[in-house]
């Protein structure tokens, strides 16, 4: 792959302003839906470096092509173009789809649990992750009929946890809460599947950029991502002695001032878009049985991971808002 | 010549019947009803479990404990396996974490270097648990599985039947009686086998017995087909301080072989035929093996699971390592690849090599 790579760059050295002999290099990726393997690639002549990626499995090529359009749909729009990985090209190397983009520069917000729990580094951390939610949120939203809401933003949800032996009764009532919290003409969000510290990088500009769009979706739930945001922080920083699922619980269910950081940021995001605040708590159960979902399609022997994440979405039914 | 039928490719791309040949005589072997014989000297290898068995049952090497993986082989074929995580952790099984790695997707990623399609046929001597053979199924036309031990084929061959990949066809047959025909594949792949096989003949020098392996696999490729050969640099930076030997003694691979074996003798009762080799001699053993056109790659930090892989001597890409996937290196590692980046010795200590070598 690497030389099938170089070869490609080399037929398109004029269009990419690469003279000379590209260097390629191979790096991992974590085994996210047996995810994607990435290259780098770098001009001898000092042109941008640029990112190249293929799917482990071929058969996982849709899965390349969709997060393209959307990248693409997201490069054209007039507020989020910067926040996303420019395009370069897509191609067919070696029988695999291989989508490439120019490197991203700069810095991670952070990687791991970087920031304490403190409400001070959580206000920090949001002070970039939130307008960025929000302007994700902005950028190629679609209105839609309540129907196909239901259909493809909700139904998965339900699936999954139908299929994880919940009850039809915990899943409806909640389900619908958001559908009429949304009102006659819900509006399906780009929402990024992995809105983590990790994955936003800061260039030397000070520009946020959202990398690692796999997991992204066209049809998905306001509120999705900066919960993401804000669960990882509590996953990852809280007090060393305890277990990061109790992290998790403590930080939603006992009030302490980074959790009032967090509301705050929960209830802008919605007063910016317009949204009512009754959707926060609905939301916040529901990103739990979205994150049970994506450890589900892990390829990994492991689902104890999968059901953490749902006892935390059983539990939770029953804190306060 | 009845040829045996053992599995079909997916898209009808490569042959769907697979030619076995008496490991003993080399003449083509036919099927039987309880496996395959040889017409030319009676050999008669029995089908085991659905598995074709040219070998005994007497071998079994793993860092797993033999009853525990007949336990996890029981708990596959029964569609169990979100409780084969738990069976090892629970009993606190030693080897467990090299076990599961097999069955994350990135084990096998090294395989993007080697020149597949899904048109090409693979043969993956050695092939453990699976680990490489899976992903390689789905990528390519067919691949040919074999191990010595039985139940690493086995299980190798449940995971296949799991995800519906009928172009895996699992031979349980030792690697120096091979019970395949010359020129039959595209790739050959001895993914972390090459260091172990001297063990496997006291007979000859370790060295000997691995070249005859590296002969062997010459052997079984198509004209211009590859070999992909993986395994540890003798002098990896990381086996000064954190890695222990294959002999699971530290620092021997530096030792003269000699010194290296009486050390060996001394503290495990066994000789030394682990070898590992720098770049130019293994350079030097696979071109005597009869291959041409040699290429190294350094994988970082392992040439299983890697975070990163560079072609060897690709100075811009080495520099865009530590700062694109600092994961590839821990932090006193970053700094002392950086000293000896300065002095050009960092190649020299990579931690492993993945070598693609054509036939000549």
């Amino acid at each position: 792959m690497i030389e099938a790579i170089r070869s490609e760059i080399r037929a398109r050295g004029a269009e990419l302003r690469f003279r000379g002999e590209p260097s390629v290099l191979q790096v991992g990726g974590a085994s996210w839906r047996g995810g994607r393997v990435h290259f780098a690639i770098v001009a001898p002549n000092g042109a941008p470096a640029l990112f190249a990626r293929v799917n482990r499995n071929p058969a996982d090529a849709p899965r390349l092509i969709a997060e393209r359009d959307l990248l693409a749909r997201l490069a054209a729009s007039a507020h989020f173009a910067v926040h996303v990985p420019t395009p370069v090209f897509f191609s067919e190397v070696a029988g695999r789809a291989l989508l490439c983009e120019r490197a991203v520069g700069g810095r991670r917000l952070a990687s791991g649990g970087a920031f304490g729990l403190g409400a001070t580094a959580l206000a920090r951390g949001l002070s970039i992750a939130k307008p960025l939610a929000i302007e994700l949120a902005r950028a190629a939203a679609e209105d839609t009929s309540r129907e196909r809401f239901e259909t493809l933003a909700l139904d998965p949800l339900r699936a999954f946890w139908l299929s994880a032996g919940g009850a039809r009764s915990e899943i409806d009532p909640l389900l619908s809460s958001v559908l009429d919290a949304l009102g006659p003409r819900p509006r399906f969000v780009v929402t990024h599947g992995d809105f983590i510290a990790k994955n936003i990088q800061v260039e030397r500009d000070g520009r946020a950029v959202l990398i690692d769009w796999e997991t992204a979706t066209p049809h998905g739930l306001p509120l999705l991502d900066l919960f993401y945001f804000i669960t990882r922080q509590a996953y990852l920083a809280g007090p060393p002695w305890r277990k990061k699922m109790d992290r998790v619980r403590r930080f939603y269910a006992v009030s302490s001032d980074a959790g009032e950081v967090a509301r705050r940021a929960l209830h802008h995001y919605c007063a910016v878009l317009e949204l009512p605040t009754s959707l926060v708590a609905p939301m916040r159960r529901i990103h739990f049985l979205y994150k049970a979902r994506i450890k589900a399609e892990t390829t990994s022997l492991d689902n104890s991971i999968t059901q953490k994440w749902l006892e935390l979405f059983a539990a939770s039914g029953a804190w306060r808002d | 010549m009845a040829q045996i039928s053992s599995s079909a490719a997916t898209d009808g791309s490569v042959a769907p019947i697979f030619p076995f040949v008496c490991p003993r005589c080399r003449a083509p072997v036919e099927r039987t009803p309880d496996g395959h014989g040889c017409p030319a000297c009676g050999a008669a290898y029995p089908l085991r479990d659905g598995v074709a068995s040219f070998t005994d049952l007497g071998y079994f090497y793993g860092a797993l404990p033999q009853e525990s993986v007949i336990e996890l082989i029981r708990l596959t074929a029964e569609n169990r396996m979100g409780e084969v995580r738990r069976y090892l952790a629970e009993r606190k099984v030693k080897g467990r974490k090299v076990f599961l790695r097999g069955f994350q997707d990135s084990f096998a990623d090294g395989r993007f270097v080697a020149p597949i399609d899904k048109k090409s046929r693979v043969l993956d001597l050695g092939c453990g648990y699976g680990g490489l053979s899976i992903p390689l199924a789905r990528s390519s036309g067919e691949v040919v599985s074999v191990d010595a031990t039985f139940e690493r084929v086995k299980m190798t061959a449940l995971r296949a039947e799991r995800e519906g990949l009928a172009n895996l066809v699992p031979v349980h047959a030792n690697a120096l009686e091979l019970p395949l025909p010359p020129a039959s594949f595209d790739c050959v792949f001895l993914n972390g086998v090459l260091e172990w096989v001297g063990e496997w003949d006291h007979s000859r020098a370790p060295r000997e017995v691995q070249l005859g392996v590296l002969r062997k696999a010459n052997d079984l490729l198509k004209a211009g087909g590859t070999l992909y050969l993986a395994i540890e640099n003798r002098w990896g930076l990381e086996l000064l301080y954190r890695r222990k030997d294959h002999n699971k003694l530290y620092w021997t691979s530096f030792m003269p072989r000699a010194i290296a074996d009486l050390l060996t003798r001394l503290l495990k009762r066994k000789p030394y035929r682990t070898y590992t080799y720098g770049r130019a001699s293994l350079e030097r053993l696979v071109r005597e093996a009869g291959f041409a056109a040699v290429d190294f790659y350094c994988p970082w930090p392992r040439y299983q699971d890697p975070d990163a892989i560079v072609r060897h001597g690709d100075e811009a890409a080495f520099a865009s390592m530590a700062k694109i996937q600092p994961e590839a290196f821990g932090r006193l590692e970053a700094l002392a690849f950086q000293g000896l980046r300065t002095l050009g010795l960092h190649w020299t200590v990579a931690p492993a090599w993945i070598v693609l070598a054509r036939k000549r």
